[in-house]
């Protein structure tokens, strides 16, 4: 087996959460790291032009994102396949009904505490498209689950 | 809050973790198909040359068409992008940045600030394209955030401004919205549609929202452009503005939605229905604590048009 790399491995450990959380929110527990784990993969392989991107996260995402495509097809918004009941139920319905980019919104910068800057290179949009993904996100989920005192 | 955020953590951290010996793998079972991958990039490589070869001649011409286009985004129907080519939009923005962070207590906190930016953006059909942006400094969008700010520990003269930016994407780098299949003379089949293409749960506040999305940096054409104004129209809370002003005077027709306190302005060139700007201001309670009066955020466009690469920008008017 070729041994791992030191710089791979302290890209590793810093690529893979931020990796896994952002794919899970797009797509899911099982295809979000299902992707991230593919995207990883790639990096490995591809090591030495991605050692050398600006933003090897953002390319990450979007070969994580091409490895699930397959799966998308002829679906024109992506959403979960499924309801998984890992948290509170009703909490993941409401997540489900969000768009794609307001999970990822929502979900690595409320729940992780990234920037609008951070989410915005790593999806490839302005960090004044991810506060509208950001505000659609949280009033849907708000509203679905009722929570009031946050409006 | 914090509930809503440690359940949105919880969700993201359900899945395991990735050792890296899985993508070790990974790896080793992908090398058993490099022939296989071989013989497929060749097949791709030479069908590519044979049919680049044949529609040469036909690109050009498509090319030469779109570029003499005075104004191609007013067109009835959506513009046509030959390849190679990008939409290309310019805009100046005061847009609103929130940042999350926790206490000692593990209490979440929210620090809004507004943020002058300038924007411009290449984007073509498959997604490549680049985005180019500068910011002036923030300013913090209520006291309050000022003192959530200084509670945090920070210096309110460390508000920074932001690095300009220049970052260029490959193809499905960007997301590109494809609007030529939108109706644009059945106001419920627009509104289906735009569920659909758009994402979200249905309900005013997403129509209202995906109105915007469709006019905001897209290829619409200015019948569905106008449309999208007519649809705004019937959505329940929407109402007209007849003598709207963008924030830099220009003056053109509105649609205002006003929830929680906030009213959200789309305002249009009356003629060719393309967006002049928006914006956002406090007109009444919020549960944000903003003041009645003040300003959220707003969006001009100054300027659009198809160029022929990342770098080129189209002549003004």
């Amino acid at each position: 087996m070729t041994p791992i790399s030191e710089a791979f491995e302290e890209f590793f450990a810093s690529a893979e959460p931020r990796l896994r959380r952002a794919l899970v929110a797009a797509y899911g527990l099982e295809r979000g790291r299902e992707a991230a784990a593919e995207a990883l993969a790639y990096s490995w392989e591809h090591w030495s032009s991605v050692r050398r991107m600006q933003n090897p996260l953002g390319y990450l995402y979007r070969v994580g994102q091409s490895k699930t495509r397959p799966r998308l097809v002829r679906r024109l918004t992506s959403r979960p396949e499924t309801v998984e009941p890992i948290v509170e139920p009703g909490f993941t319905v409401a997540l489900a009904g969000l768009s794609e980019r307001q999970r990822v919104a929502t979900v690595l910068i409320h729940g992780f505490g990234w920037t609008h800057v951070e989410v915005a290179e790593l999806i490839g949009v302005s960090a004044t498209t991810v506060q509208n993904h950001l505000e659609r996100g949280m009033s849907a989920l708000r509203e679905a689950l009722e929570v009031r005192e946050d409006v | 809050m914090s509930d809503l955020n440690t359940l949105l953590r919880e969700y993201a951290d359900a899945a395991p973790p990735i050792r890296q010996s899985e993508i070790e793998h990974r790896r080793q079972r992908r090398r058993a198909r490099p022939v296989v991958y071989a013989g497929i990039a060749f097949a791709t490589i030479v069908v590519l040359v044979g049919v680049v070869a044949l529609t040469r001649t036909n690109s050009k011409n498509t090319s030469r068409v779109a570029t003499r286009s005075p104004a191609p985004c007013d067109r009835a129907v959506a513009c046509p992008i030959a390849t190679g080519q990008f939409l290309y939009f310019k805009s100046d923005a005061l847009s609103g940045s929130d940042e999350m962070w926790t206490d000692k207590a593990g209490a979440a906190h929210q620090i809004s600030t507004l943020v002058p930016n300038h924007r411009e953006i290449w984007i073509a059909p498959d997604g490549s394209g680049r985005i180019a942006e500068t910011s002036g400094k923030p300013t913090f969008v209520s006291a309050r955030d000022k003192e959530e700010w200084v509670a945090r520990g920070s210096d309110p003269t460390t508000l920074n401004v932001p690095a300009p930016s220049d970052r260029r994407f490959g193809p499905h780098g960007l997301g590109w919205t494809d609007t030529t299949q939108l109706p644009t003379t059945d106001t419920e089949a627009l509104r289906v549609a735009l569920d659909r293409v758009d994402g979200g749960t249905p309900s005013p506040g997403e129509d209202f929202v995906h109105v915007g999305d469709m006019l905001r940096e897209t290829n619409a054409s200015r019948d569905l452009r106008e449309a999208l104004y007519r649809f705004a129209l019937t959505i329940p809370g929407v109402t007209q503005i007849t003598d709207a002003r963008d924030h830099s005077g220009r003056k053109g027709i509105g649609v205002a939605r006003t929830a929680f306190g906030f009213e959200n302005d789309l305002i249009l060139d009356p003629n060719t229905f393309m967006l002049l700007g928006e914006q956002s201001k406090v007109v009444g309670p919020n549960q944000a604590g903003r003041a009645v009066g003040s300003e959220q955020g707003w969006t001009v466009y100054l300027r659009s048009g198809i160029v022929d690469s990342v770098t080129a920008v189209p002549s003004p008017g």
